[in-house]
């Protein structure tokens, strides 16, 4: 009987499986344990973690450090991953020719068409035309309303646009009320002597003339040809709930594609492609050239810095020089980021087109030796490095009840996703896919337009809701719960992240449901995406259906949906898939720690 | 149909304490005014602004009072205790503090964010 112990080394956690082993019978699992992995993988700062994770096992074995026999540990999944977001649109306004924004509180209702005019001017206006009024910051609203009040009877006074929130303290003071657009912060901006239009809507309405490129020309009786080139400003004002449009001589809005550079895939073959194409034109050029052994960025361009970014990062983490890493897989998606305008008056955002890119590099294969001879010597046990992780899981996994060869293994980290196959007969066949948990949180804080990475990887981890009065919040199912203290001021009718620790608001305007759907599309488009990409890789005929079992390990099996949405997709292929349950109680966790315990035998 | 009264009308009450002038509450007014919800001014020896709260809201068809005394806006709602209001501010700190706290107990009505 010999106390082994196999020792899992993970991006982020280190997990141990311990258990009773003699030979011609299967191992007696006595404890496991986990604990987050110290340093980064494959470096010497994991003796730490991984000496903790023993002690804990111990313990809740009650067994001595000195009873143990034997530690085996993993040879690393040699990759490392990288996530990158290029946009390839921008939206530009010369000439500051319109305002399209969502003030809460516009003024007034309907279309008012005239030239702009400075508040201060109106007095010594001519009567006979209509006339904007612009007013900046350092008008009030009652000196505002006065002024225009002052005029209306000699002036046709058709509309007015407002620095300050005040759209509905001028307009309740108006005589002759007009529409009214607020919170235009780059008043100064807006070009004086100019036809102007002003569309507000009513509550729970979108204007409707400025967004439809006939309407503008019908109100400034454009020709033809101008009214063609006016529909990139209808569009971008389609959804908002007020708007302004002036028309200047050389004013335009323009939506313009940014070069951003050819990618070169070297495999069997070689291929280049134009990363404007988007993600679908680009991973059908990396499926074209056979196996991938390095993927360039043309030099100068934005996607030639990206991949140079990657190769720095990465040779930082793995002591080697950039110029030697080589990228041998990528996943770019198709994506939308919102914008600011490049010439917008009031912090307008559009939504560009944007390719997401996550790349992954091979990695120095040595390293788990090195530190196996460490630990050795640190711990006077006999150390080994027991076989390749994905071959390891691929064990670990098949003592999931109900699973059966042939199967595939899904480990779905931050980094990677890394796959095995075993079919009967043959040996274990693993490959590493570029793109997870960091891809998904990209997409999510660059489609929501969130500032910081941890927002959205809050958004990614955790179910939402809407806090609806100080004392019930909404869950996304619908359902609602009620609390006994009022719910804090600064989660009020705001969209709220479920921590565990307690909720978080979110600083968005967008609907509960827009939220929840950008994290859903984020979460499909890598894993489930990655999941047929892996499957049909490793299928001698290219067909997901060859693969009876599906198993999901590691962190993002945890997640509280990516599991259901790989189900969902993988069962239209036949195939059951689902999340591991090691040795029928460690749920995804344990794979590779379990594996090194069973392999052991065959070992010797 | 009879005509409403307009103490039947749904509206936040904002109480204030009848030594302050009124001048000092014009922002706070204008903040509700912006976001388009009807207030009802009652002038009330209270000196309390928490006690001035909480009897305004209990008065309110919306169940949301405000209550200015001293240095002090209080805003509540009629579910809380006198003693426990959901937002306070200083009064007259800024145009901008005295339009949020106006604002916000429109926007408990309206049930938006708050500018908190």
């Amino acid at each position: 009987m010999t106390l082994i112990a196999g020792i899992d080394i993970g991006n982020a956690t280190t997990e141990v499986a311990l258990a009773e082993a003699s030979a011609g019978a299967a191992p007696a699992f006595v404890a496991s344990s986990i604990v987050p992995t110290t340093g980064i993988k494959g470096t010497a700062q994991n003796t730490q973690g991984v000496f903790a994770a023993l002690t804990q096992a111990l313990d809740a074995a009650g067994r001595p450090l000195a009873d143990l026999g034997l530690i085996r540990i993993n040879e690393a999944a040699p990759v490392i991953g990288d996530v990158a977001m290029e946009t390839i649109s921008e939206t530009v306004i010369t000439e500051s020719t319109m305002i399209g924004h969502n003030p809460t509180t516009p003024g007034g209702l309907g279309i008012g068409v005239g030239t702009t005019v400075p508040v201060d001017d109106l007095p010594r206006l001519s009567p006979g035309t209509p006339y904007v009024v612009v007013a900046d910051r350092g008008h009030g609203f009652e000196q505002v309303a006065a002024a225009i009040n002052a005029a209306s009877e000699r002036l046709d006074i058709t509309g007015v646009i407002l620095q300050r929130d005040d759209g509905v303290l001028v307009h309740n003071r108006l005589t002759r009320k007009v529409p009214i657009v607020d919170e235009v912060a780059l008043i100064d901006k807006v070009p004086i002597g100019m036809p102007a239009a002003i569309e507000v809507a009513d509550v729970g309405r979108i204007i409707e003339t400025l967004a439809n490129p006939y309407g503008i020309a019908t109100l400034f009786g454009l020709d033809p040809d101008e009214t063609a080139s006016v529909v990139p400003m209808a569009r971008s004002l389609v959804g908002n709930r007020s708007a302004v449009v002036i028309k200047t001589p050389a004013g335009d809005v323009t939506e313009r594609r940014i070069p951003s550079g050819s990618l070169q895939f070297v495999g069997e073959r070689s291929a280049e492609v134009d990363v404007d194409l988007g993600a679908e034109e680009i991973m059908r050029v990396a499926g074209s050239v056979g196996e991938i052994r390095n993927i360039k960025g043309e030099p100068g361009t934005n996607v030639g810095g990206m991949m140079e970014k990657v190769r720095v990062v990465m040779g930082r983490l793995t002591d080697r020089d950039p110029g030697g890493i080589e990228v041998t897989d990528l996943l770019a998606v198709d994506t939308q980021v919102p914008q600011a305008v490049t010439g917008g008056l009031a912090g307008e955002f559009h939504l560009e087109a944007a390719v997401g890119i996550a790349a992954m590099v091979r990695a120095d294969k040595l390293q788990m030796q090195r530190i196996a001879t460490e630990m050795t010597e640190q711990l006077g046990i006999a150390v080994e490095v027991g076989g390749v992780e994905a071959d390891m899981a691929v064990r670990g996994a098949l003592t999931t009840p109900g699973s059966s060869v042939p199967i595939a293994i899904l480990d779905m980290g931050a980094g990677s996703t890394d796959a095995a196959v075993l079919r009967a007969g043959q040996q274990p066949r693993s490959i590493h896919l570029a793109g997870a948990g960091n891809m998904v949180t990209l997409l999510i804080q660059s489609e929501l337009g969130l500032e910081t990475s941890e927002d959205a990887e809050n958004v990614k981890r955790y179910p939402l809701a809407r806090v609806e009065t100080l004392f019930n919040i909404r869950h996304e199912d619908g359902t609602v719960q009620f609390f006994d203290e009022p719910l804090p001021p600064h989660t009020f009718a705001r969209t709220v992240v479920l921590h565990p620790e307690g909720m978080i608001p979110l600083p968005l305007r967008q609907p509960l449901e827009v939220i929840r759907q950008v994290r859903i599309r984020a979460k499909e488009r890598v894993f489930v995406t990655n999941a047929l990409r892996a499957l049909r890789a490793v299928s001698p005929t290219a067909s997901v259906r060859d693969i009876a079992h599906v198993v999901l390990v590691g962190g993002s099996a945890l997640d509280f949906e990516i599991p259901q949405l790989v189900t969902r997709a993988l069962a239209e292929y036949r195939v059951v898939a689902g999340r591991a349950n090691i040795r029928g109680t460690q749920g995804p966790r344990n794979a590779v720690a379990t594996g090194l315990v069973l392999a052991w035998e065959g070992s010797r | 149909m009879r005509p409403i009264s307009d103490a039947e009308r749904p509206r936040i009450g904002l109480r204030v304490n009848d030594r302050l002038p009124r001048d000092r509450i014009a922002e706070v007014l204008h903040g509700i005014e912006e976001e388009g919800v009807p207030v009802e001014v009652i002038v009330d020896a209270e000196l309390n602004p928490l006690q001035l709260a909480h009897a305004a809201s209990l008065a309110s068809r919306l169940g949301i009072g405000i209550g200015i005394s001293l240095d002090w806006v209080v805003t509540t709602t009629e579910k809380l205790p006198p003693g426990r209001p959901y937002l306070v501010s200083v009064l007259n700190q800024s145009e901008t503090t005295d339009r949020a706290a106006g604002a916000n107990a429109a926007r408990l009505v309206k049930r938006m964010p708050l500018n908190v």
